[in-house]
Formats: C-alpha cells, structure tokens, sequence
C-alpha cells in the first residue's frame, strides 16, 4: 500500500513539477495550448461532427482522403513517430548494458519522448478512425488475429505503458534519493526491447504483406523503417538535449553522448539510403511489373501527386548530406554543429518517413488509375493540434524530470 | 575471456550484457525441458492455425441466423424512421397532398429489412463478355438506384474502365472519366468487388467486420465496422467504397428492399462495397447490373448448380481473372472470343 | 512443260469466276432459288400500281450480309413463312409470346448461341416475384432501372430471355449501340474551408508569437 502511495504521489509530483516554471516557459505553455485546443476542437467538432455530435455535415470529407488514398498525413506521422518510439531503446541499451553513466542521465528523456511518439501514433490511427468511440470497444476484443491492427495495437500501447512506467519509476527512485535498481533495469530492458523493434516492424508489417500496394509490397519495408527510425530518433533527442542545455544552465551533458549518438545516426542513416538504392535498383533495372513500376516512376519522376516526389527527393537530399557533413572530422567536433547535422537528419527522415513511405502505394489506384490527394488545411490543423497537445506533454515531462535531476542528482 | 585487458566500462557492460542473453537462453531452454512436449503439442494442435486464420472454408459469419434476424428487425424500425425523417422535409416543403410527399411515404412504409440466410451448397460467380461490353455505364446506374448507394460523394462500387487493348493485361493506362465509347483499340472493364476466395480485405480486417459467406458473397456488417479503411487498402482491385461523409437520402428513389449486409443506408464512416445485391440473389433474383446491361454482357448464378448459366459459359469459354497474380481467386470472370470448340475426350 | 501449271491456273480461275459470279450461278437448275432478290429488284421497279410490300428493298446487313432473302424466307409461300415451316413474325405486330417461334430459325445457324441462350448465358436477364409487379421507372439522373416490388419473403423467378428478334433485327443483326451515360457521381465537391483556413491560421500566429515571445524573455533573462 505504501509503495503505491508513493506512486501515486510520484505522479502528482510529475505533473506539479513539470507546470511550475519562469514566465518564459508558461509563455510557451500557453502559446502550445492555443495550438492544441484549436486543433483539438477541429478533430472533435468538425471533423468527427458526425460521430461526435450526430450532425449531418463534416467527416472525413473533409480530409484529403479519398477512396484512392484511404490513408492520409495521419497515417503518415503514425509511421514517423513510431519510428521515433522505437529508437528510445537505443539509449536505454546504451546507458544500462554498456553502463554509460552519462547516457544514463538522458534516458528518461529518450523514455519521455517514446511516450510521447507514441501517444501522436495513436492519436494519428485514431484521428484517420472512422468510428473512434465503436473502436475502443471492438479493438480490445482481438477478434482477428491476423490483422495486423490488432497486432499493431497491442505491441504500440504495451511498449507506452512499459516506457511509462519506466519513466515514473527513475524519477520515483530520483526523487526518494534512492539509486535506479538493476532488479528493475534488467527484466525491464528484456522485456521491451523487443517491443521497441516490434511497435516498428508491426508498423512496416500493415503495409508491407499487401499485394494491393506493390510499392509497399516488399519485405525490405521494415529493416527500411528500422533503419530510418534509428537515424531520427536520437537526432530528434539530440536536439532537445541541446535546446535543454542552452536553457537549463546548470543542465550539462557530456560531449560523448553527442558523439556516439551521431555516429549511431550516421550508420542508421547510411543503411537507411542504402536499402532505398536496392529499391530503387529493384524496380528500376530490370523489373516488368507492371503496377509497382507505375507508382514508383510516380513517386521517383513526378506523377499525379507531385508532393511525393519532392518529399521523396527530399530524403535523398538531406540523407546524403547529412552523412557526408557527418563524416567530415571538423564537423564533430562541437555541439553545434552535431545539433545541426542532427537537424537535417531529422528534415531528412521526416520528408520520408511520413506521406513519402505511404503515399507510393497510393499514387496508382490497384487497378492503374491515376490517384489525387492534397492535404486538406484540416489536416494541417489537426495535425499541429495533435503535435502541441503531446508536446506540452513532452515539456511537463521533461521539465519535471531535469528539476529532478538538478535538486537531487543521479544515482545510478 | 576476450576481454582480458578490458578497460572499464564497456567490457564490464559487454559481459553483462552477454550474462543477460544466456540468463534468457537458459530461461527458454529450462522452460521447454519442463514442459511436457505431448501436451504441448496439443495444446498446439488445439488453437490451430486455420482456426486462428480463418482459413477459406471456416464460415466466418460472426453472429448467428436468429440474431441477424432480431438485428433486422430493429434495422427496419431504424431505416423507416430515418426515411420518414426525409419524407417530412419533402411533405413540409411541397405539401401534404402533394404526390411526391405521397409517394415518399409509400416509399418509406414499404422498408422491409431481410436477414436472408446464404442458400445451402450455393456459390455465386459472375462472368462479364469483354466484347460485349460498350462501356456504357448503364449498370453503375442500376447498381446506385439499387443499392441506396450515396449520390454526390463518388460512391458508386461499379467503376468501368477505358483501357487499352494492350493495356488490359498489365491494367495500365486507363481512365474512368471517358466520355465517348466504344472506342476503337479500347476495351470496356467494369470491376466491382470480386468476390475473392482468397480475400485479403478479410483477413486485414481488426474486427471481423467483413466475412466471406458461404455462398461466397463477401459481406460487411455495418454495425462492427469501426472505419480504419485497411480492407480499402488492402482490396486489389480498388472495389471498397469509404463512406466520407453522412449519407443524404431521397425517399423518392429509396430501394425499400434492403438486406441486413447489403443495401442498408449506410451510417457514416464504415466501408461497403459491392455485395453482388445480396438482397435480391439471396431471395433467387440477379444483380442489378446484370439486369440492366444492355447488352447482356454479364452472367450470374451458382457454380455449384450443373444447369446455370454461369456454369454453361465457364464450360464453352475461355475466362480469365484481373490480376491473377494476387492469389486473390476472385470469382468475377472475364472472357472475350469465341466459345471454345468442343473436343472429344481420351484418345490416344 | 509449261502447259501444265497454266492449264491448272485457268481452271482454278474459271471456278473462281463461276463460284463468286451469281449470273454463272443462276444457270444451274438447283440453286435457282438462292438467287438474290435485290440483284434484279434494285434495277426492277414494280409498276406503282402493284401492291408490293415494302420488305422489297430491305439489304441484309452486317452478319447476315452474305445471305438471301431465300436464305430464310419460303419463296414457297410467298415469302411469309420461313424456312423449316417457322412462322413468319413481326414485333410490334405479333404478341410477345408469338415472337419466341422464330427462335426456332436462329437456332439453325447459331446452335453455340442458342444453347447458351437456353440456359440463360446470352441475352438480357430478369426475373419476376409471384404476387408482385415489376415496374420500369425513371431512376436517379432519368436513367432507367427496373424495380422489384415483391412482397417480403417470396422467392424470386426468373424469367426467360427475350426472343432473338427483340434484341437482333434478323435484317441487321448486329446489335445497336447505345449511348454512353456520363460517370454517374459527381465528385464531392470541396467543402467550405474559409473559417477553418482563418481559424487556423489565427491560432497558429497567436500560438508562435507566444512561443516566440518566450524565447525572448528566457534569451533577455538568460543574459
């Protein structure tokens, strides 16, 4: 009873801790909520009118999508930020089984922020739902288990709930003076590494077996999304280290953790630009199927979506670059310049890995017709609602685990 | 060890890290020593795979005859009040003597939802002439009056394709926004659901809304769909239908025969799709668009009957099937020529 | 040595003339009766005064273009029975259940499409309900669609297709295009998007100039 008591006041603390802050950072609270309310009354409201308040106007007409392109931007930043979900794992094994002391320090954060992913991912299914409210009562019955939904389901809200408790227990132990457990650490690391790939590979696993979608159709899409997934994760984390340290000033990383994590960029994203070479190379040396050559001119060359193509090219472009800046010894030797280099990563694996991953699949109906989609401004919207509502999550949690941190230190 | 002159925190980690997969390792290995193999087996054998799967004979029909029909029941209640709802608006703007508001009511009063059960030994198929077909559109339209299918929103579940006649083979290059036809070098495609023995539309499906039934009609219950639209993307022939939108209504061309899993009007945001007009074919009839083809191009009926038309054509031409390299065994059939000439069999 | 192939090209050459030249043909005693009545009758006008029926001038086309009025017509009597004792209809003229007698004719030729017919395979298809009634209404956009208004519960029939001559005019044969509707749905048109573009695009100045507004004063108290 007592520990969970200290739990529950682990939680309150949490969320007590993270809100408090100079006007600086109520300004930037505020400013996110503007964003998230508005985007969420649009999703409630507006879009899901129907569903929610049983009027005859709105749905998803609203949206781009349409029968061509069932799957839209939501879809896509369930793809990205699953992505950026799974990469949590990379620091955790580096800190724990390499006992890295100062990674150690930035795992809760990387914990957080695979929360957080995981939270947009959800809400990005749930938002491209027809039938949300139908959903949270048919999902939960696993009726068909071949579906990868419902695989999908279970590996993505398993994989939150394990990086959440993880997350309260460090600041738990934090804040109670007490060092972070290896009787907890270690079962915790066997059970959800192989969530971490699974949330990632299940994902790539709803596109890739369709043979609906031949540009999707290839066994190439999950070590594809794993490799992209571990250049933009820590990218992502990078970044905020950085803004961390330059407002926090009593917050200070070590420089190796920017140095190994680049390199950890560097051969996620090297192997990510290969494995679309060998697709590239796939369909365009010799290949004579018909449909998958169609969507993947349109995607490489310009076709009825011509968003696509310059996304696509995008990745290319920042991929590349980012590597090559990478590997430039100058380049590596200062945290801004790492920051930056993680900053086109990041561009880089963005362009791609949200409507650039889908979008080829779609951009040929099955049957050879010519498909369309434009990003309707409600999906922007939306979309900037989703992303401030889980940012301002992000914020409360990282704010309140690096106070922690200052007040009491890290015992690991 | 390998690490003899290890320096620190890295091989330290390193071993621990090796001390934890064979701390697994031993863990699995222990747990398959303890358990008895024979039960294991059986328990195996017991949450078989076909049962997990669904494999193309288990009837994936999730609720029983009785229940559908109770379902059908409340449905009509539902579908008459939703009707009388827009019959009002006609009646309040027009007039309660006015014969559209008559009409309408008429229309309204005659809703009769069916829960028909699939026929025993029954398996449907249709078949389309190529070269009969000129591409007219006039089953998109039986199929849209026939099925309540929404007006204004792209719904329609039969599209035809203007394709190139070498295009037909690879399904490249075609348009269904043609306005004149037949075309020289164009061929005709009308593709709708097909029906597949194989459908890959089920098998995604997270909640078992869409089950193929055993008269091989693939069906969608619109009261489990939860509108993922994952069939839509996995359906390679493009035949599933999203509604986006509140279906609009006008009593005055409202089908008041409607089957439970057919042409209800639909709620927002689930899927539908072709159902081959289970409310007419269950009950003995033909689809709406064999019906009103013109020129006859199409054939309907049970495979499994030896005198019906769709077995006569199977018998004398040669078909084939859009994309017969999805594995999908869609039971629509194309053919085109003449009828194969009868040879004798044996010999030697 | 040349005599020979030459001989053989002017005999061959001789049956071409007399196969393709219905004159050559008109000699010979029993083909008398396929001579073709247009050859003489497109030159041969009957007198005003003589009561001709119009089917004089008819041209057989497509199909049938090959063949003679003698081909199925009895010139034995009179041409109004045709051949093998069917009887001579007309739709429009003769009810509908008379028309399926000369299905008989057809069935001569196109045994292949006439077994298909019999089981339902060509032709138009329908069906009725007992104690029901089928109407033809003008459906959504005036196209035409047949309703079913059965009874609940009664098992449809169906119904047997149409006689050969409904669909083939015997005469030209071919069957008749028809026109092409346009797509039937209009696309969904773009639903109003001014206020959610305006919101939205409020929301989103307010929201960056209060985040911009925070990094000034952390950068101003930073410093």
């Amino acid at each position: 009873m007592g520990a969970l008591k200290e739990y529950v006041d682990t939680i309150i603390y949490i969320f007590a801790e993270g809100v408090r802050g100079g006007r600086a950072y109520r300004l930037l609270l505020a400013g996110l909520t503007i964003m998230a309310v508005y985007g969420v009354y649009l999703w409630l409201f507006v879009q899901h009118a129907p569903i929610f308040l049983g009027l005859d106007k709105g749905g998803l007409i609203m949206t781009g999508v349409n029968e061509n392109v069932p799957w839209g931007l939501y879809i896509s930043f369930f793809t990205f930020w699953v992505g950026v979900a799974a990469s949590g794992i990379i620091f955790s094994f580096a800190a724990y089984v390499f006992n890295d002391k100062e990674f150690k320090k930035v795992v809760p954060l990387a914990e957080a922020q695979a929360v957080i992913a995981l939270i947009i991912t959800v809400w990005g299914i749930v938002a491209n739902l027809g039938r949300p409210i139908r959903a949270t009562f048919e999902m939960p019955k696993f009726e068909n288990l071949r579906s990868m939904l419902d695989w999908d389901f279970t590996v993505i809200f398993t994989y939150m709930i394990l990086n959440a408790i993880a997350f309260i227990y460090t600041v738990n132990q934090m804040r109670l003076g007490r060092p972070v457990s290896r009787k907890f650490i270690i079962p915790y690391m066997i059970i959800s590494s192989p969530f971490a790939i699974g949330i990632h590979t299940v994902t790539a696993f709803i596109f890739h077996a369709l043979t609906a979608r031949p540009a999707l159709n290839t066994a190439l899409l999950a070590p594809r999304f794993i490799a992209t997934a571990f250049a933009s994760g820590p990218a992502l984390l990078l970044v905020l280290i950085y803004i961390a340290e330059k407002t926090i000033p009593e917050f200070k990383v070590d420089f190796s953790v920017y140095k190994k994590t680049l390199n950890v960029i560097l051969v996620s994203l090297t192997t990510g630009l290969f494995f679309t070479l060998a697709e590239v190379h796939e369909v365009f040396w010799y290949t004579t199927e018909p449909l998958k050559k169609a969507q993947l001119i349109a995607t490489f060359y310009g076709g009825p979506i011509p968003m696509l193509t310059a996304l696509t090219w995008t990745w290319i472009a920042f991929g590349v670059a980012a590597v090559l800046l990478g590997i430039l010894p100058p380049m590596r030797r200062a945290r801004e310049s790492i920051v930056v280099i993680a900053l086109i990563t990041f561009i880089g694996v963005f362009a791609e890995k949200t409507l650039a991953t889908i979008l080829p699949g779609f951009v040929i109906n099955p049957v050879g017709l010519p498909s369309h989609y434009k990003i309707a401004p409600i999906e922007y919207f939306v979309s900037i609602g989703i992303h401030s509502t889980v940012f301002i999550l992000y914020a409360i949690l990282a704010r309140s685990y690096l106070s922690t941190l200052l007040k009491y230190g890290y015992k690991g | 060890m390998a690490g003899g002159n290890g320096s620190g925190v890295v091989d330290e980690g390193r071993r621990r890290a090796l001390k934890i997969m064979a701390l697994a390792g031993m863990l699995a290995s222990v747990d398959l020593a303890v358990f008895d193999k024979e039960e294991f087996k059986k328990m195996l054998r017991k949450v078989g795979l076909d049962e997990i799967l669904g494999g193309d004979d288990v009837e994936l029909a999730g609720a029983g005859e009785s229940d559908m029909e109770k379902r059908a029941k409340k449905k009509t209640e539902e579908m008459k009040k939703i009707c009388f709802e827009a019959a009002q608006k006609i009646c309040d703007e027009k007039g309660l003597n006015h014969a559209d508001c008559l009409a309408a009511i008429h229309k309204c009063r005659k809703i009769h939802v069916k829960a028909t059960p699939p026929k025993k030994g029954a398996k449907y198929a249709m078949a389309l002439d190529l070269d009969k077909c000129i591409g007219c559109r006039r089953c998109e339209y039986a199929c849209v009056m026939e099925n309540n299918t929404m007006r204004n929103a792209g719904m329609e579940w039969i599209h035809v394709i203007e394709y190139d006649r070498e295009g037909l083979q690879d399904l490249e290059g075609g348009t269904a926004d043609y306005r004149v036809a037949p075309k020289k070098g164009k061929v005709y495609v009308p593709i709708a659901c097909m029906h597949c023995e194989n459908p890959p539309c089920v098998y995604v499906c997270p909640v078992r809304a869409t089950w193929k039934e055993p008269d091989g009609i693939v069906v969608i219950d619109y009261d489990k769909c939860i509108g993922c639209k994952y069939c839509v993307v996995a359906c390679p022939y493009g035949a599933r239908r999203f509604n986006l939108m509140k279906p609009s209504i006008n009593p005055l061309e409202l089908n008041p025969n409607m089957h439970i899993l057919g042409n209800l009007i639909r709620p927002v945001h689930v899927t539908e799709k072709c159902t081959w007009c289970i409310q007419r074919t269950r009950d003995g009839g033909v689809p709406a668009c064999v019906e009103a083809c013109p020129v006859g191009a199409r054939t309907f009926g049970d495979l499994n009957e030896p005198d019906s038309p769709i077995r006569k054509l199977l018998e004398r031409y040669d078909f084939f099937v859009l994309k017969p390299e999805a594995g999908t065994k869609p039971k629509f059939f194309y053919y085109f020529g003449g009828a194969k000439p009868e040879r004798a069999e044996g010999g030697e | 040595m040349l005599s020979k192939p030459l001989a053989i090209v002017g005999l061959a050459m001789l049956i071409i003339i007399l196969a393709v030249s219905p004159t050559a043909r008109a000699g010979t005693a029993d083909q008398k009766e396929l001579y073709p009545c247009i050859q003489c009758h497109a030159a041969i006008k009957p007198p005003a005064t003589t009561n001709t029926s119009t089917f004089h001038n008819i041209t057989l086309k497509d199909g049938h273009s090959g063949l003679y009025c003698v081909n199925c017509h009895n010139p034995d009597t009179a041409m109004m029975e045709l051949r093998g004792g069917v009887p001579l209809r007309v739709p429009g003229f003769h009810n509908h259940t008379q028309l399926y007698d000369t299905n008989k004719l057809c069935a001569q030729c196109h045994s292949d499409i006439y077994e298909l017919y019999q089981y339902g395979a060509h032709g138009n298809t329908t069906f009725t309900c007992p104690g029901g009634e089928t109407h033809i209404i003008i459906g959504y956009k005036g196209v035409k669609y047949v309703e079913h208004d059965c009874p609940p519960g009664t098992k449809y029939q169906m119904k047997p297709h149409e006689p050969c001559i409904v669909c083939h005019d015997p005469h030209n044969p071919k069957f008749k295009t028809l026109s092409i509707l346009p797509p039937p749905s209009d696309r969904p048109e773009p639903p109003p998007e001014g206020e959610i573009v305006a919101g939205g695009v409020s929301t989103l100045v307010a929201g960056i100039a209060l985040i911009a507004l925070a990094v000034f004063v952390q950068k101003r108290g930073g410093a």
